[in-house]
Parts: structure tokens; C-alpha cells; sequence
């Protein structure tokens, strides 16, 4: 019978031996052991102690390889590549699905092991499990991993963790940046310069020159007024190759970056036109009408920036342009009536027609501030 | 199911709300009754009812609008095409002729009716109402007379292009009136119709 006993239980602490060695197999965010729960504990400690008490008999010929498996997890949890991912400290806290957390409750690993005694192997029930409560077998005082900032005050110790043993590692992390000395120095730089606008819109130059071409606007010659960092005023000539105009507009700029979006309101009257420079018609009187067309435009865009706000910007706009267009009502009375020269019974009186249109605008151009 | 480019891009020219419009709202077409080398041409003499209006007795008329763009259904504009609706305000006749009786007072309704084109004068292609349409309607018991010189009818179609020939470019009226003619023994008179053009394009 005795003999008997002593093969099972062998058996059985071989088993749950091998097991624990497997579940100790590193975890990323295992090196943070959460406190177990005293409730995870009472129910896991009958068990065990039922097993240990039918142990405590038995021989220690197994305890060089029960020990040599338990040995090679601490190993493995206290190499660089566990303590690496501290980062993911929160995570820690629940089990990662891939790696089963067996490890031993701190208090009972800080326990000294008593040489003869054989490995007392914990049973961990899937409750704790699922819970997170994460034991470790590991009979070393587990390091808990603490990230604190360079010259930061020593971790507070608390007696029940002095008490369990548990030693803290340090390890003194640095943000990007952030440069030696004062806690946190050089990190608000460091942040301030990834966040903020590129140049400070500190010093800010006032007038400036633009150059920019585009549709319904054509080509255009403005003077640049910004009299605040994100309001730009602009005033000036316009050509379209069928006449002159002018025209004006106003630009705000949220930000002064490498590439700046913009919300762009234009708006200008060409007093001049003939559209016989695009088209060509043999009727007199349509020629006439196309002589004069001088047209009103207002235009709203979008656009991007990109160069320095301060000096020099080059741009790409688009949006939507209304124009309006008047015709006049004698040379539409005399187009129509010279359709009908045939016919001396009918005449036309037409007044002036107008031609409104909501288009898709896009311009270009760059703007130079020199003052 | 697979969207074509074209629809989309419809949508989104629908969208952005792009458009070409065209509009003229004070367009007078005058027809001269008599031709002016004809001066006064139409029989009146006080007859009841009144069923002359062009200078041969019959009550027909051609009005020749000419080819003049827009005056179309639809017409292309580029890639696009462009929709005209030619809106008829009202219509006149106004009394050319002076003297005294040279006046519509003995006039008690007039109907302008758009008459298919080619309709032979003398004969009433509007017999049968359902070949022509509408133009336009005066009562004198609903509008009252201000002006015993003018008769001023009310719309009564909504687009007036659509009775316009696309190859004469002209409408061919005929006039149906109930009351008296003018008491002068010749007359003639001046049909004004008041239009407003309008002409859109939706992009693309």
C-alpha cells in the first residue's frame, strides 16, 4: 500500500511539476505581479496542503528535477526581454492570452524552502485564472518592476510588501528628448516642438506681394495685409486675357505650419472682356455681344500652404466660384432682330439678360511677405 | 452593383450645386396684325362676333420668333445640356389704329390658341380643341376692361417653347373671341407677348 502511495503521488508531482515549468514561460506583461486575492488563496491552500501532507512522506529523488524545472523559469522571467515591455504595465495586470500565468503567491515563494521538504507544486484554479490571479513559483523574491522618472524619489515600501519581500527594480526611463538632469527637463520642449506650430507666430510680417492664377479669377497681382498671425487681407489686379479687373479677398490660416490649410474668400468685377479672343463667330451681332463681357466673381475655397507663413508660402486652392454676368438688352435686341430680318411684323425689345453660374473654382500662386 | 463614373459625378455636381443659368426676364416679341406696308387691314365695322384678325378676314396668324439661340427645348452645351423654359407673363392685343369706335370695347373673351404649324388660314384647326393648346385667355367679365384700347390675357401655358415649330422657329396663333368687332371699318392692332427666358445647365 505504502508503496503504492508513493507511486501516485510521485506520478503526480512529476505531472504537476512539468506542467508549472511550462506555465512559467515568460510573459510580456508578467514581470508586474498583481497581489493574489486572500480568498484565491484559501481556496487554493487546502488542496494543496491535502497533496503536501501525503508528500512529506516521500523521498526527495525527484527534487533535483522538480528544482531544476522551477529553476529555469525565474531564468527565463528575470531576463531583459520580460523587464523590456514594463511599458505595458496596465496589461500586466490581466492574463495574456497566450501565456498561462501560474506563479505562486509572493508570500509563499519568499518563504525559505525547507531542504528535505519535496516541491510543494500550487494548484491554481481556473477561477483565479480567469480572474487574473497570477501566482508565482518562482521561490525568489519576484522584482517588481518600477518606472519612475531620472532623480525621482525611491519607490514607497510598503512593511506588508517589506514584510513578503518583495524588491523593487528600478529602472530609470527617459522619455524621447528628454535629456539629463531635472526630472521631466526637456521633455516640454521636446512635446512643444512635435505640437506647435513651426515658426511662432511671434514676430509676424505684415505686407506682402501675391502672385496667383486660377478659375473664374484668372490672373492676379495683390497686395497682402495680415493684421493678425491668422487673418490675411488681399487687394489687388486681375487679368484674364479678355480684360482687367480687380478684386479682393480675405484668407485665414489656422495654424503657421510647413503646410498650412487655408479657408480662402475672394471676391472681384472685370471691367473689361471680349471672349472674341476665345471664340470665334461670324455673326456681327453676336460678336458684338461677346465684345463686352465684363463679369462679377466671388469665390470660396480650400486650399493648402506649403513653405514658411512668415515669408514665403506657395499654394494650391479649390472650392466653388459664383460669377454673374450681364448682357446687354440693346445688343440682345439687335442679335434677335437680325434673326428675323425676313419678317419686318415681328420686333424684339429685350432688356438686359444676365448669366449666373456656380462653378468649380481652383487657382494657384504663391505669396511673398516682405515686410 | 457597380455605380458608373458619370453618376457619380453627377451626384456630386448636384451636390456642389453646379450651374450655368441664362435669364432675362423682360423679352417683348411685338407682332404687327397688318403688315406695315398694309396699314390698317382687318375688317371691323362692329360685326358679331368678332372672328377676323389677320388682314385675309380669318383668325389666324404666324408669329416668327426667328433662330434665335435658347429658343429651343434643349440645346448642347459642351458636355452638357442646356434646358430653356420660355415663361409667357401675358399677352395684348393693343388697338394700333385711331380714331374714334377704334377700340376692343364690344369685346366680351378672346382665347389665343397655339395652332399646329402648317394649319392652312381660313380653316380652324382648333375645331377640335385637343389638336392646339392654350396660350393665353381674356374675360371680360373676370378681368374687367381698364383699357377699352388694350386686351391684356393671362398665361395660361407654362412653357411657351414647347409650341414653338423647332423648324420655322414661329407659332401659329389662332384667335377665338366672343363680342364685337371694333366699330372702325378697318383696324389692325399689335399682338405683345411678355416673356421671360430662362435657360439652365447642370453640371456636367
Amino acid at each position: 500500500m505504502h508503496l503504492r502511495k508513493f507511486f501516485a503521488a510521485t506520478a503526480i508531482s512529476l505531472a504537476l511539476a512539468a506542467g508549472t515549468a511550462a506555465q512559467s514561460v515568460p510573459d510580456a506583461g508578467g514581470t508586474t505581479t498583481p497581489a493574489p486575492k486572500k480568498g484565491s488563496q484559501k481556496k487554493a491552500n487546502p488542496r494543496s496542503k491535502r497533496k503536501s501532507k501525503k508528500q512529506k512522506g516521500a523521498p526527495a529523488p525527484l527534487k533535483s528535477v522538480v528544482e531544476e524545472k522551477t529553476r529555469k523559469a525565474p531564468e527565463s522571467t528575470s531576463s531583459p526581454s520580460v523587464t523590456a515591455p514594463a511599458a505595458n504595465a496596465p496589461a500586466a495586470n490581466a492574463p495574456a492570452a497566450n501565456a498561462p500565468a501560474a506563479k505562486p503567491p509572493a508570500g509563499e515563494a519568499a518563504a525559505a524552502p525547507v531542504a528535505h521538504d519535496p516541491p510543494v507544486l500550487p494548484h491554481i484554479p481556473v477561477e483565479d485564472e480567469k480572474r487574473g490571479v497570477v501566482k508565482q513559483e518562482e521561490p525568489a523574491p519576484p522584482a517588481t518592476v518600477m518606472i519612475k522618472p531620472t532623480a525621482a524619489p525611491p519607490p514607497a515600501v510598503t512593511p506588508t510588501e517589506e514584510k513578503k519581500g518583495v524588491r523593487f527594480t528600478e529602472i530609470h526611463a527617459r522619455r524621447v528628448g528628454e535629456t539629463e538632469g531635472a526630472p521631466g527637463a526637456g521633455i516640454a520642449p521636446a512635446m512643444a516642438k512635435a505640437n506647435a506650430p513651426v515658426e511662432s507666430p511671434g514676430r509676424n510680417t505684415l505686407i506682402g506681394i501675391g502672385l496667383d492664377a486660377g478659375a473664374p479669377g484668372g490672373g492676379g497681382l495683390t497686395l497682402l495685409v495680415r493684421p493678425l498671425w491668422w487673418l490675411r487681407l488681399n487687394g489687388g489686379v486681375s487679368y484674364n486675357y479678355a480684360g482687367f479687373g480687380f478684386r479682393g479677398g480675405v484668407s485665414l490660416s489656422p495654424c503657421w505650419c510647413v503646410v498650412t490649410p487655408t479657408l480662402n474668400l475672394d471676391a472681384g468685377h472685370y471691367l473689361s472682356g471680349d471672349l472674341n479672343k476665345f471664340v470665334t463667330v461670324t455673326d456681327p451681332f453676336e460678336k458684338k455681344l461677346l465684345s463686352d463681357t465684363t463679369y462679377t466673381f466671388a469665390t470660396a475655397q480650400i486650399g493648402l500652404e506649403f513653405g514658411s507663413q512668415r515669408w514665403f508660402t506657395f499654394y494650391l486652392r479649390g472650392g466653388l466660384a459664383y460669377v454673374r454676368h450681364s448682357f446687354s438688352g440693346t445688343d440682345l435686341t439687335a442679335l434677335a432682330q437680325n434673326k428675323i430680318t425676313n419678317d419686318p411684323s415681328t420686333t424684339y425689345q429685350i432688356g438686359d439678360g444676365k448669366v449666373t453660374a456656380v462653378l468649380p473654382g481652383v487657382s494657384l500662386g504663391f505669396n511673398i511677405f516682405v515686410y | 452593383m457597380r455605380i458608373h463614373r458619370l453618376t457619380i459625378a453627377v451626384l456630386v455636381a448636384q451636390l456642389t450645386g453646379c450651374y450655368v443659368q441664362v435669364e432675362d426676364d423682360s423679352v417683348q416679341v411685338t407682332h404687327s396684325l397688318c403688315p406695315s406696308s398694309a396699314g390698317d387691314c382687318i375688317p371691323g365695322g362692329g360685326v358679331t362676333p368678332i372672328n377676323a384678325f389677320n388682314s385675309s378676314g380669318s383668325n389666324m396668324f404666324t408669329v416668327n420668333l426667328g433662330d434665335v439661340p435658347l429658343l429651343k427645348n434643349s440645346d448642347s452645351l459642351g458636355p452638357a445640356t442646356l434646358h430653356t423654359t420660355l415663361e409667357l407673363k401675358s399677352a395684348s392685343f393693343d388697338m394700333v389704329t385711331t380714331g374714334s369706335g377704334a377700340d376692343f370695347s364690344g369685346v366680351q373673351t378672346v382665347q389665343l390658341l397655339s395652332a399646329p404649324s402648317g394649319s392652312l388660314s381660313g380653316t380652324d384647326p382648333c375645331a377640335d380643341i385637343a389638336k392646339c393648346k392654350i396660350i393665353a385667355v381674356y374675360d371680360r367679365s373676370i378681368d374687367g376692361m381698364p383699357d377699352p384700347r388694350r386686351v391684356v390675357m393671362k398665361s395660361r401655358i407654362p412653357n411657351l417653347v414647347d409650341v414653338i415649330d423647332p423648324t420655322s422657329h414661329s407659332i401659329t396663333i389662332e384667335v377665338k373671341a366672343s363680342g364685337a368687332a371694333p366699330k372702325v371699318r378697318v383696324w389692325t392692332a399689335n399682338l405683345t407677348l411678355d416673356l421671360g427666358i430662362k435657360s439652365s445647365v447642370n453640371y456636367p
